[in-house]
């Protein structure tokens, strides 16, 4: 069995197969097997079911798969649209309830991830190409051993899983194998688990340093959760209030009523505060008057909503305070939590792992899907320990930090050319079918695991009977087409977790062996120590595995509006008396480790903290993340993952350039982002101004326009991305951003306005406003932007010459140039990714926001076809949105959403005096009301 | 006066201007200043390929700051040119003999300042092999140029007025080559000038008839000053931007036109002056002529900018923000330049023993040609970087090939002068003659 011939294999694999075409294909290598992507050959799965049926079956025909990728080993739940064969894009799955239709932006770019030129093609011994017949071997043989030792000496190191059939193969395994034995490594793991809380119920939110709203795989349905409960509010029913205390900004403080910049170790004072008010047992210890006043507002709206408020603590917290939370939520009658994502609570963790492997007890250790050697602090010596253990197998995507010290790295498939299973954050589970035939020679994570049992079955059969089901199964059938898959009533036997196990438990789970942060800091004492260090997973790289996706890197951070790197972050009063200024080198340290990167100054960190982002300084796996941002985790200890004290910040010599798209984060006493004070209330009308512009041709019935309702947008960045994705944005780089030349057709703008300790925080999503009154027109010499009768503003790239003008002319700033050719150097495999729909813009063209004309097209042509009238048009940002923000549509009938939401009082134009008439219009943003 | 003294002036006058292209005064001095010229027309020819093979990428032009040196030069290059047409065409017109030692090599700068400032725009589209899509040709797509748009007429104004200036220069040598090409003695020499001279044997006809095309053209070129840069000035004032939208633009263009113009006739004709040793031609009369014009454009051109900023002011919000930015925004260098070196060395010119001193008048010349390009810079910079919305505000910075191709464009009109100098009669002797000779006449 160990000396099996390749080819015997590939045959007994896919018997099918022609072999000397993948000879052939071999031979050439990957470059042949990319260029082929171009072609229509590779269909999903045959026995992948669409969505949507196929009416044609054309060669450009567009399938629709229900799928879904995994973040932190939560499911986020989607369509997946194959074009020609290709998966050009994907969608949030409207019948699925984590969903709703919407995204976030990892997830809009994981389709980027799997068209990564640097993922693994072919398994590697120690560095060096090999065969996936001699890997087989090699795991056959460790089977072998495995079986004669009952799986002693074996460690299996893994990343969350929630995968069902993961599960159930692992347990398989030790059950085979008892002596063998399971670790989870989660870098971004808190504390507790997450908690999925239903949002849409709770009137006065309680954030204690915690960012239910930020970026993580509870995003999308919490963004979900907490816009129905805020429009709701908007049309006057209940309050939708949201209290933060927090040390770092978060998108949750950023749509809070009351904010307050807290030092992390006043949290536990600030919720005793609580505590003692709802019980009336005393106002709780020493505040200052904004701590005051943030007590009494919060403690006022808490009792008044009782049976509809919350707290929410940050899952870093000790388990003892968190238990102190739902202690209070209890007394609240706070709603349940929808489900909470259970530990692997019979594995073990990266520290248990790194100990067996120092003591010699790990005689081979595979690593599957994790990172540690770049994702552990250095204290824990993972990557020395690891050294010492006599087979070491890495199965990953990428030749990672910890594939350059494995034995055998073996290339694992990308989730959307896989079958597996995900359990998504609200308990339900979906199957996860492959878009597309793997790209390269390489296993998914299920059959990786079973050619270790010596089993070289493929992924559907694993995956099949977790569920208990086969292709011919209703059932089955039926989960392939939705999205959502439930457990057999036969399936006890399968392993298939049923829904009911982990739900909602009142009081969280405590993983074992956690050590709890120590004791913050009560205000005040012990000032003299060092700074507050905050440590978050990076809003748009999350802990580093997204540092080699472009769309990601090049995505503005929702705060700083930072690309490409990360950066030491402090308000601006310390940065004030450390003497440090933006792009400033400085060195942080904190015990023995130090690390230095550049500063960055954010309004509304708290006093004497400062705050870094994990997921930089990759040293490997990639060309795209090499040398962006310093790698944080060194900052990081065991015992205190996120938040540690006595850190110190010098100025360090030298500067770092960093590529930010918005330099000044301040209104300067305009009014861009409009506030009104209570729901309900509107914005002035101005009269429309008189214009010399002459009047547009306008067809009947149809006026495009967008409404974007700026009390809902929680900054998220998912409308950037799946836009990205829908238009073929090129990424330019970070030295191009750095110029200004940055790209993408909708920006979402940050404003951090009021005193700079406490700001106003606000988004504001910019994408081309199709002005009515369109100066980009007029200023065009060739006609190369002109209006359609239906409302929108066009630009024709083919007639472009690149005056630039039209540019220079907006007031908005919303059009984009092509200042270099930054389309056709793109990879082959990159190429392959775009939307078929969407032409690519050439050198020396202007480009911008068309309102996705493609996907009016489609609909025109659809509704040609058929002799209906045009139905409903969403783009791609409006599609994505997790709190439908953006709502686009036609304002030629009344009845549409966009016409509603434009009739509401708060509707305004951005922009007013430049008499642009805009068709994109803000809905004013509610500062709070009462309690 | 009796007729002989008068002719063997002539004689003398059309010897020295004529005798300058076979036997030229001072070689040595020219092929320094051609050889250093023609190594900036390298770089010329470099940063042009740069750009077409690349991109306008190169520059360090963004969004928002769109333009940046190739439409700020582009003015800067056509408003020079203003004065050449101002001095032969509206000087012809007044009867303002002084000009007749001035018009000639001032309308060879025309020329070249516009085929400079016209290249410019060319170079700075995305695709330039597209830009005759501005020239409204019947196409087989039945596409026009877009006629609202500034640009359009831009162009439209800016190749008029080369074309406009290119004949009235041309008709205005072509007696002066026919009395080269008689006293070339030299074979090559007679059939060039000779080719150029169009037949010309200086019959009654011939000077009637080019008595009316060349006042005709004069005036057709006189007003193309006014609309070729009032239009100019619609590129910025057409646009709803705060800083740019004043309708104080046209006339202030104009006038920093004239004014910039004015200061390189000034140290054009110093440069002329010295190098080809025509002292007694274009005299101390003529430079201190000169300087009140530069004076007086200057002194209109200083006015304009006291109009914008109190209009900034007035309107209040963002065109006052934008006030503000100039006054001490990152870009205040540029506007303090330009009101340093447009109108404090300009003081000095109400003294005419500056005004008549070579040295100064060149210097001070120079300072109001840095100082407008300093005024257009900052028009165009500190205006886009920074109009509406905070969040689109990006500082812009040259690159070394922004730089590079303005240095070229210096090169190639410094060449283009001197190759000028070198090979045509640089001063219009028959009309210096007829001014004598009126003169003698009125006298007599």
């Amino acid at each position: 069995m160990s000396s099996a011939d390749p080819l015997e294999l590939a045959q007994q694999r896919f018997p099918a197969l022609d072999l000397r075409r993948r000879d052939v294909l071999k031979t050439l290598g990957a470059t042949l097997a990319l260029a082929g992507l171009d072609g229509c050959a590779r269909e999903a799965d045959e026995t992948a079911m669409p969505f949507v049926n196929d009416p044609d079956g054309g060669p450009s025909a567009e399938k629709h798969y229900a799928t879904a990728v995994e973040l932190d080993g939560i499911g986020q739940p989607v369509i997946g649209i194959c074009r020609d064969g290709r998966p050009v894009k994907l969608e949030g799955n409207p019948n699925h309830p984590a969903s709703q239709g919407a995204t976030d932006a990892f997830t809009q770019a994981a389709l980027l991830g799997l068209y990564d030129p640097a993922r693994s093609q072919t398994p590697a011994r120690q560095g060096a190409p090999s065969t996936w017949g001699e890997a087989e071997a090699a795991l056959f043989d460790l089977a072998n051993q495995l079986d004669a030792s009952h799986g002693g000496g074996f460690h299996l190191l893994t990343g969350p899983v929630g995968s069902p059939t993961l599960l159930r193969q692992i347990a398989a395994l030790r059950t085979r194998w008892p002596g063998m034995r399971w670790h989870v490594h989660a870098p971004l793991a808190g504390e507790v688990p997450p908690i999925l809380m239903p949002l849409d119920k709770v009137e006065v939110l309680v954030a204690l340093d915690a960012d239910p709203l930020g970026p993580g795989p509870l995003q999308t349905p919490h963004g979900r959760g907490w816009s129905a409960r805020r429009r709701a509010y908007q049309k006057g029913q209940g309050s939708a209030l949201v209290f933060v205390a927090e040390p770092a900004p978060t998108l949750t403080g950023a749509v809070a009523s009351e904010r307050l910049p807290a030092r992390f170790g006043r949290i536990p004072a600030l919720l005793a505060a609580l505590e003692q008010r709802l019980s009336g047992s005393g106002d709780g210890g020493q505040f200052d008057a904004r701590e005051q006043a943030w007590l009494n507002a919060t403690a006022t709206g808490l009792v008044r909503h009782k049976g509809a408020a919350l707290v929410m603590l940050g899952p870093h917290h000790p388990a003892a305070l968190h238990a102190r939370v739902a202690a209070l939520n209890a007394t609240l009658d706070a709603p349940a939590p929808i489900f909470q994502t259970p530990r692997n609570v019979d594995a073990g963790d990266a520290p248990s792992l790194v100990a067996a492997m120092r003591a010699g007890e790990a005689r081979s250790v595979l690593v599957l899907d994790s990172n540690p050697a770049y994702s552990t602090p250095p204290e824990l010596g993972f990557a020395q320990a690891f050294a010492k253990v006599p087979l070491r197998v890495h199965a990953g995507l990428h030749p990672d930090e910890t594939a350059e010290l494995a034995h055998w790295h073996l290339p694992l498939a990308h989730l959307l050319e896989s079958w597996s299973d995900a359990r998504t954050a609200d308990g339900s589970t979906s199957v996860v079918q492959p878009l597309v035939r793997p790209f390269f020679d390489v296993r998914s994570r299920h059959e990786m695991l079973a050619l270790l049992a010596g089993d070289r079955t493929s992924g559907r059969r694993l995956v099949q009977p977790t569920w208990n089901a086969n292709d011919a199964d209703q059932r089955w059938q039926n989960a392939l087409l939705s999205g959502v898959i439930e457990p057999s009533p036969l399936a006890g036997g399968g392993g298939a977790p049923s829904r009911a196990e982990g739900a909602g438990p009142a009081t969280p789970a405590v993983a074992g062996g956690a050590t709890p942060s120590p004791n913050p800091l009560p205000q005040g004492e012990r000032a003299n120590v060092g700074l507050d260090l905050v440590i978050l997973p990076d809003p748009t790289i999350h802990d580093g595995q997204f540092a080699h996706n472009p769309w990601l890197q090049e995505l503005p951070k929702p705060l700083t509006k930072l690309t490409w790197d990360n950066s030491i972050q402090l308000g601006p009063q310390l940065a004030a008396r450390l003497g440090l200024e933006n792009e400033q080198l400085a060195e942080l340290s904190l015990g023995g480790s130090k690390v230095v990167g550049p500063v960055w100054i954010v309004p509304g960190i708290a006093a004497e903290t400062v705050l870094v982002h994990l997921g930089y300084g990759r040293r490997a796996g990639g060309e795209v993340g090499k040398g962006a941002g310093f790698d944080a985790y060194p900052l990081r200890s065991l015992a205190a993952p996120w938040q540690r004290t006595g850190a110190r910040l010098t100025r360090h010599d030298g500067s770092r350039t960093l590529a930010t798209t918005q330099p000044h984060t301040t209104m300067a006493g305009h009014d861009f982002v409009r506030l009104v004070d209570r729901a309900g209330e509107g914005l002035p009308k101005e009269p429309p101004k008189p214009s010399m512009y002459p009047p547009q041709k306008k067809t009947d019935g149809l006026a495009w326009a967008m409404a974007i309702d700026l009390d809902v947008c929680i900054g998220c960045n998912a409308c950037v991305t799946a836009c990205d994705a829908e238009n073929n944005i090129p990424m330019v780089g970070r030295d191009q951003v750095h110029k200004g030349r940055a790209m993408h057709w909708l920006r979402v703008d940050h404003y951090a306005d009021g005193p700079q300790d406490d700001p106003q925080l606000t988004f504001q999503p910019v994408p081309c406003m199709h002005c009515e009154n369109a100066p980009c027109e007029m200023g065009c010499p060739v006609n190369a932007t002109v209006h359609s009768p239906d409302g929108l503003n066009l630009q024709v790239y083919n007639r472009c010459i690149g005056t630039r003008t039209c540019s220079a002319f907006c007031p908005y700033k919303v059009r984009h140039f092509n200042w270099y050719d930054y389309t056709r150097e793109a990879p082959p495999v990159v190429r392959a990714a775009r939307n078929p729909e969407v032409t690519v813009r050439d050198r020396g063209v202007m480009e911008k926001c068309t309102y996705c004309i493609q996907r009016i097209e489609r609909e025109k042509i659809d509704a040609d076809a058929e002799e209906r009238p045009m139905g409903e048009v969403k783009t791609a940002c409006q599609q994505v949105c997790p709190t439908s923000a953006i709502v686009f549509g036609n304002i030629a009938d009344a009845e549409s959403e966009v016409s509603q939401r434009k009739a509401d009082p708060r509707d305004y134009n951005l922009l007013e005096d430049a008499n642009t008439r805009p068709r994109t219009t803000y809905s004013a943003r509610i500062k709070g009301g009462s309690a | 006066m009796s007729e002989k003294p008068l002719t063997s002036r002539y004689q003398r006058i059309t010897g020295e201007v004529v005798s300058i292209p076979p036997d030229f005064p001072a070689p040595l001095a020219w092929w320094i200043m051609f050889g250093v010229s023609m190594l900036f027309v390298g770089l010329l020819i470099v940063s042009i390929a740069m750009v077409f093979i690349y991109g306008v990428g190169i520059w360090g032009n963004n969004i928002p700051v769109g333009w940046g040196f190739p439409i700020a030069n582009y003015i800067w290059w056509i408003a020079i040119g203003h004065a050449g047409t101002l001095i032969s065409a509206m000087l012809l017109l007044m009867n303002e003999n002084w000009r007749n030692s001035l018009n000639r090599f001032a309308e060879a700068m025309t020329l070249f300042a516009v085929t400079c400032g016209g290249l410019y725009p060319i170079v700075h589209l995305g695709r330039p092999w597209y830009f005759y899509w501005m020239v409204p040709y019947p196409s087989t797509m039945g596409v026009w140029p877009q006629f609202r748009s500034p640009l359009t007429w831009d162009f439209f104004a800016v190749l008029t007025y080369l074309l406009v200036s290119l004949c009235f220069w041309y008709i205005g040598i072509v007696p002066d080559l026919a009395a080269a090409r008689d006293r070339a003695k030299k074979r090559r020499w007679q059939v060039f000038f000779g080719i150029f001279a169009l037949g010309w044997r200086g019959s009654g006809r011939h000077w009637l008839r080019w008595r009316q095309a060349y006042w005709i053209t004069a005036a057709i070129a006189v007003p193309l000053v006014v609309s070729v840069h009032s239009e100019i000035s619609m590129l910025f004032a057409a646009g709803p931007i705060p800083g740019w939208q004043s309708t104080v633009f046209p006339p202030y263009f104009v006038m920093g036109a004239a004014f910039s113009g004015f200061a390189v006739v000034t140290m054009l004709a110093v440069m002329v002056r010295s190098l080809l040793k025509l002292k007694d031609l274009v005299t101390e009369r003529h430079l201190d002529m000169l300087g009140r014009m530069v004076l007086a454009t200057g002194l209109m051109t200083a006015f304009g900018y006291v109009t914008e900023v109190w209009t900034g002011a007035y309107a209040g919000s963002y065109e006052l923000d934008t006030v503000l930015d100039r006054f001490a925004g990152p870009y205040a260098w540029s506007f303090w330049g330009a009101v340093f070196f447009n109108f404090v060395p300009l003081q000095l010119l109400w003294f005419r023993k500056i005004r008549v001193a070579p040295v100064p008048a060149f210097l001070i010349g120079l300072g109001i040609a840095v100082g407008m390009w300093m005024e257009r810079y900052m028009l165009l910079v500190s205006t886009l970087y920074r109009d509406w919305l905070e969040s689109s505000v990006h500082l812009f910075h040259a690159t070394f090939w922004d730089w590079s191709l303005y240095l070229g464009f210096i090169g190639f009109f410094l060449a283009a002068f001197l190759l000028f100098v070198r090979f045509l009669p640089v001063i219009s002797q028959f009309e210096i003659k007829e001014a004598i000779e009126e003169k003698a006449s009125g006298e007599a």
